[in-house]
């Protein structure tokens, strides 16, 4: 572990520290930001962030700090689910492709490949145009939107896992189908996409964001970040820090899973 | 010209009331001062950046909503019209006569109009308009109401129309001044429907050239406009073009740049932030209802007068209507706006009391709470949706609507707000999946009690529309509203609309929270007025600076 | 006659401050015209960076380098200070060098003629007509041996053979008429037969009157060219002298075990006896009638093993030699049950093996094990070696008893703290052991053996080489040794059989196939070999 922690070096050290600070907020939001999310007070409104109030208030007087505490858990918690989402389809699609039969292999191609060509937010944007806006479609549309490319990286480590030279000496041992996917297979294919899965966390986040920016995701008085950013916006001019506040959080949350998975990646390999 | 007694009368009234809003119609005076630099000059486009809905229709017979009010001053015009102090003012009619037993009207129409594609402005046009709005088919809502009374048009000769009217209708003049009555050439009409959408034909100073679904409308002028008093004068402005711009931080930061030259429904700030620049204010407040939430009467739990005013005890809007509209708008009391002089306000009812709120809704058997703090009855919680138009709210009312979701969660309920856009907000409605709707109408005169309030008003107009969202049916006061309706008699109708509102009031339907917001932002350009009716802006007279 | 080149105390560091390497420290040499030196020593002696230092190129993959010679004359001039540019005019016009990657030195888009013409067009120097460059482009590649030359300007380095793709770069390298040819391990990844071949054109430019230094380790391939050896090792010169003199009586100690381990003698006969093959007992391994082919990318099939019948008997070791595409893999593979022959059958104990269905099949593969030629590529990377060895004792349905790892990697001479490490952080040779280990955990009857030192350093081999024979003699193993090398399986085996394009040519005792070859192939890798 200390190892690990060395390994991951400065950047990474902090990286995983402002992740950590982050959990905190999903688990624990009140040890961070003790007040009430919504509790509206208009004769504080539009407060600059100052002593008490570090990221200032909002129109409706509420502490905008303590808004973005309280959204942690749905737009990290959107960021996760969506991720879950994607890579539980990309278990299923990669492996189906990777390890089944060729005739498998060709159908998922086809519709990975089909998937892979639309960008992530065109395909978001059609999902919550069927299922109609908020969180749930969102994280389903930017869960299935992301499925394509775990779900290609997975079919390739398989592949690649599969054909290794280990996978075939434990055949040649006497080892069953079903011990070498749960030894060998599983497990090598599965360690590289923990870095892209915490890659996609932040990007999850960053979609879910958007989809919420442009008013398809959350509601409110959710303060979800990126409607938070969508209501702030408006006041861009006059209050910078209703946007700019939440705008740094998912840019340092965004970063900050980046710069962690890049670095497990590295630690991994 | 003939002016018979009741319609002085009328007008009267309305001048009184538009000493009211002064700023009514910039009129040259703002712009001229906003901008000594510039100079007035002939010629050019103008663009003009709404954010209300774009139409899905430019017709404002079909349907009928302020959008399509909005872009069509440009382009059509009504039989009569209704100047700055509320006199009704000939347009399309140069004169009109009413019988004594108020059930027959007689327009005379100018000599010599024709719509842009040559087809005579006459008494034939204007019946067939009227048909046109009664044609189930045609899906009218606003106009439809509007000349509900009209049971037929009869062509006395080229220039006289007859109307016959099924009961007595002292707001019929009101009702045709209004654009979603405004007369178009019959042989676009006969186009059909989809033609006529695209590009309706009418008299006014502009033509509609070519609609870019998603992005604008572009007008032309009218080389052959003839002005209301017969002068054949021209646009000063080639043509506007109209762009739908949703965001209102877009378009006020597209003022700022120079790429619009007007905007309507600025967020306040913006207001307030634009004072002391080159940008000229125009406040003209909607005519009709003010705006307000109303509560659906029809189900549970707002079927009980206790909750419903238990809502609206709890829901203190005035700290965050001071705040957020900072100070261009104040609270209303009222369900019509201040500009109607028949307004009847009791800020009694509607005094912030968490104690009353809370004991009302124990006495309703909302006695419960779960888990999350909410009301609960049977196990059913206290839960009203609310499903908001993002594209008829600006920001600061939205922002609103979450201040009145924290300060009625304190009650104990659970208010869901659901943005959404104006189509599925309309399916919504008529599907009654909504227990608070914040719905605005316009219309001229306090006859618009008897279109939201009316227990006929909940039966939806051919569109499917119905604009009685409070679902009100109360025969004492429909009998109130039919006989205003009828009244010839100014005093009487003003008391009867007085107790029409105290019923609605004290009923608890409706919680009123300021009149229907109508600015509008201007740069570069002088002369932007605003008609007297719905307040919608006119460019006819409009011309670019220089600067 | 002045020598060629003359370096005195060379050193080559790679990095600045704490983290530099010195990779060549103090080394010395001089080759005179027509006189072949070579450089010997295992891998991490710094033999390649010597030779890419003797073209200026010591600096080239990215790192950098720092070189500093007390002297570095290279055909009559001083080279310490030579700019890049002057480099470029050197290289190939009085010093050309011979990679040991014949296929990735080549453009595999251009023709031969191309490559070996554009070595020419180099040297703005000496300008030719277009018909005298082609002229000396042929003359090239005959003087490398490629027969049918003006056919062979034409083609592209992917119709070429290994052989005859590294005769073409010996063509780019000679045709600018060098003083100083520079060749590292021009014959590593020939078959031998092939690698004679080159040996002997190399050979042929010596006497012509070229210089060369021959950058090898393998010391059989040295005497045949090599005047004079250079032992390197960690960077130091530890020997040199004649060819005969380090080879026959090396003085140095390394030198000594290096001259030792290169596999020669025959299997010494068992202490105890060894295992008798009696002839009632059925063989271990036996393969009828095996054929194997697979299909080719134009249609057609390659019959990688064909019509093959051999036995191995209980107690006995077997080894398998032949020349790279001979089938000793497949064949292999099939002894495995990796694989199903087409036709034919392998049957072991006398039971069915190869016709089993595999469900049938697996709980009998712990008496069949396969020591693989990359034991690195067989280990799951997540895994250190006792888990990769505990994995091979429950395959066979154990469960690891106290200290039975450890007694594994005792029995390969592993000490008990290599458990803890992963195989990438071995050493090959110790990751061979590893491999061994591992088979024998399932304690099986018989060993299948893939090329298991032909990645090896030869002394590394030597020890890998004595531990299989000790084990299978010890053990009472019947041992397959698959090898390109007949003088590794002499040492280590009782028979052979000798595999060419997919057939058994010869077959017998090894010592008698080695002392008497029947078949002119086993004939021709035995010249090749010695």
């Amino acid at each position: 572990m200390r190892g690990t922690a060395r390994r991951l070096g400065v950047p990474g050290g902090v990286a995983a520290a402002v992740v950590a600070l982050m959990l905190l907020a999903v688990v624990a939001p009140g040890v961070l930001a003790p007040g009430d999310p919504t509790a509206i007070d208009p004769a504080g409104a539009m407060q600059a962030p100052g002593w008490g109030v570090w990221f200032g208030t909002d129109e409706s007087g509420r502490d905008v700090w303590t808004r973005v505490v309280h959204g942690a858990s749905s737009s990290l918690g959107v960021g996760l689910a969506a991720t879950a989402i994607g890579t539980g389809l990309a278990l299923v699609l990669g492996f189906a492709a990777g390890l089944g039969p060729r005739w498998l292999d060709v159908g998922v191609a086809r519709v990975v490949e089909v998937l892979y060509a639309l960008p992530t937010m065109v395909l978001a944007l059609l999902l919550v145009a069927v299922q109609g806006p908020g969180v749930a479609a969102s994280v389903l549309a930017v869960g299935l939107a992301t499925a394509p490319g775990y779900a290609r990286i997975l079919r390739a480590r398989a592949r690649t896992v599969a054909g290794s030279g280990y996978v075939a000496a434990a055949r040649l041992e006497g080892r069953s189908g079903a011990w070498v996917l749960r030894r060998h297979v599983l497990p090598n294919s599965l360690w590289p996409l923990v870095a892209v899965v915490t890659l996609g966390i932040g990007q999850a986040v960053v979609w879910v964001a958007a989809l919420s920016f442009i008013g398809l995701g959350a509601k409110p008085p959710s303060s979800e970040w990126g409607a938070m950013l969508n209501a702030g916006r408006l006041y861009l001019t006059t209050s910078w820090w209703l946007t700019v506040c939440p705008g740094l959080v998912i840019t340092a949350t965004a970063a900050a899973l980046t710069v962690l998975g890049r670095r497990l990646g590295r630690v991994a390999s | 010209m003939r002016r018979p007694a009741p319609v002085i009368a009328l007008s009267a009234l309305a001048l009184v009331l538009s000493a009211c809003s002064g700023s009514t119609g910039g009129d040259g005076e703002g712009s001229g001062s906003s901008d000594p630099s510039g100079s007035a000059q002939a010629g050019g486009t103008l663009v003009y950046a709404t954010g209300d809905a774009e139409p899905t229709c430019l017709d404002p017979h079909v349907g009928g909503n302020y959008p399509q009010a909005l872009i069509s001053t440009q382009y059509l015009e009504p039989l009569v019209g209704r100047d700055a102090d509320g006199t009704i003012t000939p347009w399309l009619a140069t004169g009109w006569t009413v019988s004594e037993d108020g059930l027959t009207w007689d327009f005379t129409l100018a000599e010599g109009r024709t719509f842009t594609d040559g087809t005579p402005v006459d008494a034939a046009a204007v019946k067939a308009n009227v048909e046109h709005l009664q044609d189930p088919d045609t899906g009218s809502s606003t106009g439809y109401l509007a000349v509900g009374k009209v049971s037929e048009v009869e062509v006395v000769d080229a220039t006289t129309a007859r109307f016959h009217l099924s009961a007595p209708d002292a707001a019929l003049l009101e009702s045709l001044s209004q654009q979603w009555t405004a007369i178009q050439s019959p042989a676009g009409i006969e186009r059909g429907q989809d033609a006529n959408c695209a590009a309706p034909i009418g008299t006014g100073p502009f033509v509609v050239e070519a609609w870019t679904p998603q992005q604008q409308v572009d007008l032309v002028r009218n080389e052959d406009y003839v002005r209301p008093d017969g002068t054949a004068e021209p646009a000063a402005l080639e043509g506007i073009t109209w762009r739908f711009l949703p965001d209102a931080a877009t378009r006020y930061a597209a003022l700022g740049s120079g790429q619009v030259n007007v905007i309507d429904n600025p967020q306040p700030d913006s207001i307030v932030a634009s004072e002391g620049t080159d940008i000229t204010h125009i406040d003209a407040p909607r005519p009709g209802s003010s705006n307000r939430i109303e509560l659906n009467t029809a189900q549970a739990p707002f079927d009980d007068v206790a909750v419903r005013e238990a809502f609206i005890r709890s829901a203190n809007p005035e700290p965050g209507i001071e705040t957020l509209f900072a100070g261009v708008t104040a609270p209303s009391y009222s369900p019509l706006a201040s500009v109607e002089p028949t307004a009847y306000s009791d800020e009694s009812l509607f005094g912030y009391d968490l104690d009353e709120a809370e004991a009302l809704l124990d006495g309703a058997g909302w006695t419960e709470r779960d888990a999350d703090g909410y009301r609960t009855r049977d196990g059913e919680r206290l839960t009203v949706r609310f499903p908001v138009s993002t594209n008829q709210s600006v920001a600061a009312e939205q922002s609103l609507f979450e201040q009145i979701q924290a300060n009625t969660r304190q009650a104990g309920f659970e208010v869901v707000l659901e943005p959404m856009d104006l189509s599925a907000w309309y399916t919504a409605l008529g599907e009654n999946a909504y227990e608070a709707v914040s719905a605005p109408y316009t219309k001229v005169g306090p006859d618009v009690l008897r279109v939201l309030y009316h227990s006929d008003s909940t039966v939806p107009a051919p569109s499917g529309y119905f604009a009685n969202h409070a679902q009100v049916k109360d025969p004492a006061l429909d009998a109130l509203l039919d006989a205003a309706s009828a009244s010839q008699d100014e005093a009487e109708r003003a008391d009867l609309y007085a107790q029409a509102q105290a019923i609605v009031l004290e009923g608890f339907y409706i919680l009123p929270l300021y009149d229907q917001q109508n600015h509008f932002l201007t740069r570069g350009v002088e002369g932007v007025e605003t008609l007297g009716t719905v307040s919608t802006p006119t460019f006819v007279d409009a011309a670019l600076t220089q600067s | 006659m002045t020598d060629v080149l003359t370096v005195e105390d060379l050193h080559v560091t790679f990095g600045r401050g704490a983290g530099a390497a010195s990779v060549l420290r103090g080394v010395s040499l001089r080759v005179a015209p027509g006189e072949c030196v070579a450089v010997v020593g295992e891998s991490g002696a710094g033999k390649s960076v010597l030779s890419r230092a003797l073209l200026g190129l010591a600096g080239e993959g990215g790192s950098t380098a720092t070189v500093t010679a007390a002297r570095f004359d290279l055909a009559g001039q001083d080279a310490r200070d030579l700019s890049q540019r002057r480099w470029r005019r050197l290289r190939g016009a009085r010093v050309g060098l011979v990679m040991q990657d014949a296929l990735g030195s080549l453009d595999p888009l251009r023709t031969v003629g191309a490559e070996v013409r554009e070595a020419l067009e180099a040297h703005p120097g000496r300008r030719r007509s277009r018909a005298d460059r082609h002229e000396a482009v042929l003359t090239a590649l005959a003087d490398a041996g490629l027969d049918q030359p003006a056919v062979r300007a034409a083609q592209r380095s992917g119709d070429l053979s290994g052989g005859m793709r590294q005769r073409a770069l010996i063509a780019s390298a000679i045709v600018g008429s060098p003083d100083l040819l520079v060749l590292d391990e021009p014959t590593t990844a020939l078959d031998a037969t092939v690698a004679a071949g080159v040996l002997a054109l190399l050979a042929r430019l010596r006497d012509e009157g070229t210089a060369m230094i021959l950058v090898s380790h393998d010391l059989r391939a040295v005497s045949r060219v090599a005047d004079r050896v250079v032992v390197l090792r960690d960077g130091v010169v530890v020997e040199q002298g004649t060819t005969a003199q380090v080879l026959s009586a090396p003085a140095e100690a390394y030198a000594q075990r290096l001259v030792a381990a290169v596999p020669r003698g025959p299997k010494p006969p068992p202490a105890t006896g060894g295992a008798p093959s009696s002839p009632d007992r059925p063989a271990a391994l036996e393969g009828t009638g095996l054929r194997r082919t697979y299909p080719l990318p134009g249609g057609g099939a390659l019959a990688a093993v064909d019509d093959v019948s051999l036995r191995l008997e209980h107690g006995r070791a077997l080894g398998v030699v032949g020349e790279s595409g001979s089938g000793k893999s497949t064949l292999a593979r099939l002894l495995l049950a990796a694989e199903r022959p087409d036709t034919g059958e392998v049957r072991r104990d006398g039971e069915p093996w190869s016709s089993l269905d595999e469900r049938a099949r697996r709980p009998l593969r712990r008496h069949v094990r396969l020591v693989p030629q990359d034991p690195l590529a067989s280990t799951d990377p997540r895994l250190d070696v006792g888990a990769v060895l505990r994995d091979a004792i429950t395959g066979v349905g154990r469960r690891p008893e106290r200290g039975e790892v450890d007694s594994l990697l005792a029995q390969v001479l592993l000490g008990p703290e290599i458990a803890a490490r992963r195989p990438r952080t071995l050493s090959g040779g110790q990751r061979q052991r590893v491999a061994i280990a591992r088979a024998l955990a399932a304690d099986p009857d018989v060993l299948v053996c893939d090329e298991p030192v032909s990645a090896l350093d030869v002394t590394v081999q030597a020890e890998i080489l004595d531990l299989l024979r000790d084990l299978q003699v010890r053990r009472g193993l019947s041992l397959v040794l698959i090898s390109h090398d007949l003088a590794v399986v002499r040492q280590v085996c009782d028979d052979v059989v000798v595999m060419k394009d997919g057939r058994v040519v010869e077959h017998g005792e090894v010592e008698r196939v080695w002392a008497d070859p029947a078949h002119p192939f086993t004939r021709a890798l035995l010249a090749a070999g010695r």
